[in-house]
Formats: structure tokens, C-alpha cells, sequence
């Protein structure tokens, strides 16, 4: 285990409750925290009695939202003016990004919320092209409670082998997300193979 | 059929590399996960279950064969929830002065007391270890 994440743990295990807060707010505004091994751990405390499971998860998604939230706000309330102030040229894959988000806002949200490093980015992208507060709050919900409660749940089952099992875990994690990440590239030329002979 | 521009080419070819490159890294995570796998089979909490399975779901209060799991960055008053101890057991037998005591760290404590951090962490496994003898 790094020293870093052994340093949110302490800090964990000393202001519980506050330390999850400022830990999920953090990481989702925009820092790159480890999150996934702070619930895991979290979950294991719960499954000790040293935490509440359910008071964890409504702290740890809600922190999770209000992130999100403020990264949406402050893209949709200043994102173009920085832009044209500053003078930047907004690349073309960016533009692509940007209209991948407007055509599906739903599944990009939703999904971004299991990819810690993506999350921010697709909050900024979100408020940045001008989706609806309430289309990216009801999908924003939808994913944490998922994303964090699968995590949560998992530290809980695992207990105090945690340390031991979050490797493999994490491992399973990422065959999982390659999977995904496979599928969907193939259907998507299959896709577009089938819309070309349809022509 | 439509024909296909130079450039919806070339987006069909950038995205067999990147499906082919997912998929070389995707083997090589199985392999590291059957290894982790094999690894976790050989450690003793799961041996003495009988499987994973079982291992997992054997919760309630840690037992002298989880001393090992006892780390650094715990608190005093995690450990003693951890293992049930009795909450002054370890400040009674490590001589810990600190007022800080439970919500104090293992690294914080011997940090404060210049101990260097393996041998403090030894000493509080063994006397985990003496109250589990002791209790037999």
C-alpha cells in the first residue's frame, strides 16, 4: 500500500465521517485521489461496526454529487467566457466530444461516474455544452449510488481481508471495464458497416 | 452500399488497433488475475476455511490469525474494535503516555516517541498476539 493512500486511511479512521466528505468532494471536483480504495476500506469499517454502511453511502454520494455539480456549474457559468477571454483554440476531438455528449447525455454521465479520471472531465463537458441540470442530475445520482455502493458493498463483503482481495478486485475491474470498452468499439463498427450497406 | 471516404478508413483502422491493443492488455490482466488468485488460494486465512468463498464471509471480531493484517496507518481505537480488545489493554502493556490515545495512529505515536515504525508495529502485533494466549 503507497504512503499516500495510507495517509487518507489515517485520515479516515481519525475524522470518519468528515475525512469520507472532504475525501469524495476532492476527487470528484477534480483531484485524482484513489477513491476506490478509501470506500473499499470504508465498506471493511462498516462490516466491523467502526462505520454505518448506509450513513457511508448517502455521505459518500452525496459529497460525490456536490462535486459534480459544482464542476457543471462553474463549466455552464464561465466555461466559454474563459474560453473567448483567453483566446483558445478548442481542438477538433474536443468539438467531437462535445457533440458525443449532447447526442448522449444519459449513458456518457452515467458511465463516466465508474471511471474516477473521466468523471471531472465529463462534468466540465456536460456543463460546458449546456445540458440540462435536471437530465445531468438524474443521471449523475444514478451512477454514484451504483458506482460508489457497488465499491462500498464490496469492502463490506470483503471485510477484514480487504488489503488482501482489493488487488484481485481491482484487476477484475479493469478486465471488466476492457470487456465494455471492446464491445462497444465493435458494435460500433458493426454499426456503421451495416448503416453503410443500408445506404 | 456507400463507399467508404479515406477518412471513415482510417477510423475503422484506428479502432481494430484499438480493439486489438485492448485485447492483448485484456490477456495479460487474466494472467495477472489468476496469479493473484493463486496467490490468495496459498494464504492461510483461506486454507483454514476451506475456500474463498468461506474466507470472505467469515466476519465478526478479527482473531490472532489476523494480527498480520494490523497496519501503520491504523488507530489505536480501530485495533481495539478490530480485535474486541479491552480499550486500555494496549496503552497498559505498549506504555503509551500520549493523551491522544485511542484516536492516535501506530506511525503517529512512534513518529512522536522516535521508534522507528516496523518494530513499534511488531511490538503491538505481539501484544495482540499475548492477549488472544492469554484468553485460551
Amino acid at each position: 500500500m503507497n504512503d499516500f493512500v495510507a495517509l487518507l486511511l489515517s485520515f479516515l479512521l481519525l475524522y470518519k465521517y468528515w475525512a469520507l466528505f472532504a475525501v469524495m468532494f476532492v476527487a470528484a471536483v477534480i483531484l485524482p485521489i484513489p477513491t476506490n480504495s478509501v470506500l473499499l476500506a470504508t465498506g471493511a469499517f462498516a462490516s466491523q461496526g467502526y462505520f454505518s454502511f448506509s450513513l457511508s453511502l448517502v455521505v459518500a454520494v452525496g459529497a460525490n454529487i456536490l462535486g459534480d455539480c459544482f464542476d457543471y456549474f462553474l463549466a455552464r457559468r464561465y466555461g466559454r467566457r474563459v474560453i473567448h477571454i483567453l483566446h483558445i483554440r478548442i481542438p477538433s476531438y474536443i468539438e467531437r466530444l462535445e457533440e458525443y455528449v449532447k447526442r448522449h447525455p444519459g449513458p456518457t454521465i452515467f458511465l463516466t461516474r465508474f471511471v474516477g479520471t473521466a468523471d471531472p472531465l465529463a462534468n466540465v463537458l456536460s456543463g460546458f455544452v449546456g445540458i440540462s441540470f435536471g437530465t445531468f442530475l438524474l443521471y449523475d445520482v444514478l451512477g454514484n449510488i451504483v458506482s460508489i455502493g457497488g465499491v462500498l458493498y464490496a469492502g463490506y463483503f470483503l471485510g477484514i481481508h480487504w488489503q488482501d482481495f482489493s488487488t484481485f478486485f481491482s484487476i477484475a475491474g479493469w478486465i471488466l471495464l476492457g470487456f465494455i470498452v471492446i464491445a462497444t468499439l465493435a458494435v460500433s463498427i458493426w454499426y456503421r458497416n451495416h448503416n453503410r450497406k443500408h445506404l | 452500399m456507400a463507399m467508404r471516404t479515406p477518412t471513415q478508413r482510417q477510423i475503422e483502422l484506428y479502432l481494430k488497433i484499438i480493439i486489438a491493443i485492448a485485447a492483448v492488455i485484456l490477456v495479460v490482466l487474466c494472467i495477472l488475475l489468476v496469479r493473484e488468485y493463486r496467490h490468495l488460494r496459498r494464504l492461510d486465512y483461506i486454507a483454514a476455511h476451506g475456500s474463498l468463498f468461506s474466507a470472505l464471509h467469515a466476519h465478526g471480531p478479527a482473531g490472532a490469525s489476523d494480527v498480520s493484517s494490523v497496519a501503520t496507518w491504523m488507530t489505536f481505537d480501530y485495533i481495539n474494535r478490530l480485535f474486541a480488545l479491552p480499550p486500555q489493554y494496549l496503552q497498559t502493556t505498549l506504555s503509551i503516555s500520549d493523551s491522544r490515545y485511542p484516536r492516535l495512529t501506530i506511525i503517529e505515536y512512534a513518529g512522536g516517541q522516535h521508534i522507528e515504525r516496523p518494530v513499534f508495529l511488531t511490538q503491538v502485533q505481539e501484544a495482540i498476539r499475548a492477549y488472544f494466549a492469554q484468553k485460551k
